[in-house]
């Protein structure tokens, strides 16, 4: 079958029916299971949110309390996933590549598929914790199951009683972000999903896609913007300076909601409750304040308004004293009722995610024996159009400069920051130096945040260099030449 | 607001332009790069086809020398996942979730991405011979730098050096499935990376998508049934028991395929260079007659499909024939599949584009909230 329609990210496409939640962009509304997330937020514990999601109506007391007593009982790690954890803490990986590692370590105890996906809600908090108390120098914590999910969360972070106005904002956090449409993340759980594949792949794939800088980064440039020293003393001239130069600010806009995301309010309001009476006010004063000078200076720019569920959650777990690293594990705590409960509905629906590519490459060529292979590419058809374009890489690359710094990276290996990319070149200067990488940067060199690497092009360039191809038939020509 | 169209399963739908592969299902084609599939299992080692992947062209003699040499760097397993294999044959989990926990131990994700793919490409071998060796009581065995790919991945598993006819035939089985457009777990590994996230986590996504029993690439019981016809000797009376019970007869039809596989025919020369070695001790003659009858039964019982034989069927064959036990056909698979994944990691990245779908909800609306002593 020839695919009929090009949908490049699917943002086009429903890619299945579900009945666990409904957001309406425009309105800035989210439903869980026909609920107002307001309400959930306000009135249900994690474990009455999740048997919702799950079973599409809310708990008897009697099932609640069973459903507790299931959870708790599944919380406890094996040997193995203890290893990853102990390991990943050892070579200081980040808390999501533990949790990753954690999940991919895990496997299924028996058939029963629901009952594996409960396990995957309980374990989370039992690697994420593990994993920070190993990081922190300090014993693991094993689970309580007298405690609720939420409860035994911070139990085993802290090793602490837990107290009740904690908790509950804790809570309030972990519901409000349960649940939300076909994320990236979500997505990758129900393409598992489709396969008929385990409930711990399917976890696992989800937070492999949530590792990416695209969202766990989010909440640190979020916290690094919250104690930015410009922000928090002049907020509104940091603002206007901000969109004046067209940067983003972190934590605005949202890729779903055209106007307000209706998590940031619960979560503002919870963390303004939280610090009311005692705490360190200073995150959500700055965090006000940006957020009323971005409201009132963007008209006429094209930045967001609006602040998303990543910029009060920043200012919510910091009053709840999580550390900041762990962020995005808290996130992915509290998101994996939503995952778990998609999963499902994918692995019931009996319906395989298999999209189709177009075909971009080259037309079906004949095969060239490897001896022949230099012969072949100098005998190949060069277009003038394709002449034009590799006589301006030439140039670009027709600076010893700019070939060292790509050797220094391939040498390197790894990414390199500004400064010690600068300190391995033989540029003192800066000036040339930056007039060098910045001629590379973008189509040889990626710029990732702080650090620089190679880019695929500029491996290949490389590669062949190094293979010594090109200097070779080079000395060639002029021997040739020569006895001209 | 605006309501998506509802395409599920999305079979009808290009998500991306890509420059790897090309399926043409009507035809029976599969090209590779511009390279027929046929064309480059016949012709190449594993090491060229998957330069030719990640660089779209076929390597030189000193390029390949120097992509050889960079593999072997990479194929030794680190003492992290040494231990996770080994506690995890202890408790004897699933060969797939042992890849699963290897590939997710590995340390590499701050290299450059592609880097990363060929640390990847090189090390599967080796976490899926060593956790088959862990679960037997043996010590893993020590990759081997002058042995190539599909070499080392015998060696490592059985510790004695393999007959080249066995080598070519798991080359050519390595090859001939090595990519094939967005399969599930190509596709979870491009959504994962999309987001930016490193190939680590690509891969490991991939392999738990593998894993799924609607995935492909799990011959098992593809070989049940061709035991059990070598057994009987009648190849017709099994076809028409599955027939009749209704259930699907396992290597045969595709999803994208209307004819057959174009990797079939290839696996079916393997299989039968295999046998002729063997003085035909494989399952061949069993399965090129049942494929025979299969074909005829199908066609009557099913006159509006066409379903004929797709991958699973000959690699069943080629995977016995080499002796390599049924529980690794898949981790096999992702041995060859861990390059088309890797390379559509690097395409994506060079351009990532957000996957972000919708679901069209269908569940109760509006609904007023019920305190707990009211329910």
């Amino acid at each position: 079958m020839t695919p009929s329609i090009f949908d490049p990210g699917l943002t086009a496409t429903a890619i299945a029916e579900t009945s666990c939640s409904n957001i309406d962009a425009e309105n800035g509304t989210v439903h869980i299971r026909g609920y107002s997330i307001e309400a959930i937020a306000a009135k249900a514990s994690y474990e009455e949110a999740t048997w919702l999601l799950r079973n599409g109506r809310l708990p008897t007391t009697d099932a609640v309390e069973s459903f507790r007593g299931a959870l708790a009982k599944r919380r406890s790690i094996s040997e193995p996933v203890e290893t990853v954890l102990k390991t990943a803490a050892q070579a200081n990986r980040s808390v999501m590549e533990a949790l990753q590692m954690g999940l991919a370590t895990a496997t299924v105890n028996g058939d029963d598929t629901l009952i594996e996906t409960s396990r995957v809600v309980s374990i989370c908090p039992t690697i994420v914790t593990t994993y920070w108390r190993y990081r922190e120098g300090v014993t693991p914590i094993h689970p309580d199951a007298s405690y609720s999910h939420t409860e035994n969360l911070w139990y085993m972070l802290t090793g602490m009683e837990p107290d009740a106005a904690t908790v509950a904002g804790l809570e309030t956090y972990l519901t409000t972000i349960i649940e939300h449409g076909v994320t990236p993340s979500t997505f990758a759980a129900r393409i598992v999903g489709s396969t008929g594949a385990d409930p711990f792949s399917a976890a696992t794939a989800a937070v492999g896609a949530l590792t990416g800088p695209r969202h766990g980064g989010a909440l640190a440039r979020i916290h690094t913007l919250l104690t930015n020293k410009d922000a928090v003393e002049t907020p509104a001239a940091f603002v206007e300076q901000r969109l004046t130069a067209s940067e983003s600010i972190p934590g605005f806009g949202h890729s779903v909601y055209t106007g307000c995301d209706p998590r940031a309010e619960i979560l503002k309001a919870c963390a303004t409750t939280m610090l009311e009476n005692h705490g360190d006010r200073s995150l959500l004063n700055t965090a006000t304040a940006l957020e009323a000078a971005v409201h009132d200076q963007v008209a006429g720019s094209d930045h967001p308004s609006a602040p998303n569920v990543d910029f009060y959650a920043v200012v919510l777990l910091d009053a709840l004293a999580v550390p900041p690293p762990l962020f995005p594990a808290m996130f992915a705590i509290g998101r994996t009722a939503g995952w778990m409960a998609q999963y499902l509905e994918q692995l019931e629906s009996e319906t395989l995610l298999r999209p189709r590519s177009q075909y971009k490459g080259p037309e079906p060529r004949s095969w060239v024996s490897r001896a022949d292979r230099d012969a072949a590419i100098a005998g190949a058809q060069l277009e003038p159009d394709t002449l034009a374009e590799l006589a301006d890489a030439f140039k670009l690359l027709s600076e010893p400069s700019r070939l060292e710094l790509l050797a220094i990276l391939d040498q390197a290996n790894t990414p390199l920051s500004y400064s010690t990319f600068h300190e391995r070149s033989s540029i003192a200067d800066k000036g040339r130096f930056n007039y060098h990488l910045r001629r590379l940067r973008g189509t040889l060199i990626a710029n990732d945040g702080a650090t620089y690497t190679l880019r695929a092009p500029g491996q290949r360039i490389v590669d062949r260099l190094l293979d010594g191809d090109i200097t070779s038939s080079v000395e060639q020509v002029s021997d040739a030449d020569r006895e001209h | 607001m605006v309501d998506n169209s509802l395409h599920r399963g999305v079979e009808d739908i290009a998500v991306t332009e890509t420059e790897l592969s090309d399926i043409d299902g009507e035809s029976g084609s599969l090209i590779i790069r511009g390279v027929p599939i046929e064309v480059l299992a016949n012709n190449a080692t594993f090491e060229e086809s998957c330069y030719l992947l990640f660089n779209d062209r076929l390597p030189t003699e000193p390029q390949l020398a120097r992509f050889q040499q960079r593999l072997s760097e990479h194929r030794q397993l680190p003492d992290r996942v040494a231990t996770v294999l080994s506690q995890a044959a202890a408790e004897a989990v699933h060969p797939m979730d042992a890849v699963r926990m290897g590939v997710a131990a590995l340390d590499f994700d701050d290299k450059p991405p592609a880097e990363q793919a060929v640390r990847l490409v090189a090390v599967v071998p080796t976490i899926v011979a060593a956790y088959w060796r862990y679960r037997a009581g043996e010590a893993p065995v020590e990759p081997r730098a002058e042995l190539r790919h599909a070499e080392n991945y015998l060696y490592m598993r059985t510790g004695t050096e393999p007959e080249p006819a066995v080598v070519d035939a798991l080359e050519a089985y390595l090859i001939a499935v090595i990519d094939h457009g967005l399969n599930a777990s190509t596709f979870v590994a491009r959504s994962i990376v999309s987001t930016e996230s490193d190939l680590v986590s690509a891969v490991t996504g991939a392999v738990g998508a593998l894993k799924g029993p609607r995935h492909g690439g799990a011959p098992g019981p593809v070989l049940e049934t061709l035991r059990t016809v070598a057994t009987t000797g009648s190849p017709t009376a099994t076809v028409e028991s599955v027939l009749e019970s209704g259930d699907r007869l396992m290597g045969f039809g595709h999803r994208v395929y209307r004819t057959r596989d174009p990797r079939a025919a290839v696996l079916a020369s393997v299989a039968e260079r295999l046998d002729a070695h063997t003085d035909g001790s494989t399952l061949f003659e069993t399965a090129s007659s049942f494929e025979e009858v299969a074909r005829e039964k199908l066609a009557a019982h099913h006159p509006d499909r066409r379903l004929e034989t797709n991958v699973e069927f000959y690699t069943a064959v080629v995977l016995d024939g080499i002796d390599i036990p049924p529980a690794l056909f898949t981790p096999t698979f992702a041995v060859s599949r861990v390059v088309g994944w890797t390379t559509h990691c690097l395409e994506e990245l060079e351009d990532p584009k957000l996957v972000r779908p919708t679901a069209r909800y269908t569940g109760k609306r509006d609904r007023g909230w019920t305190p707990r002593s009211d329910r």
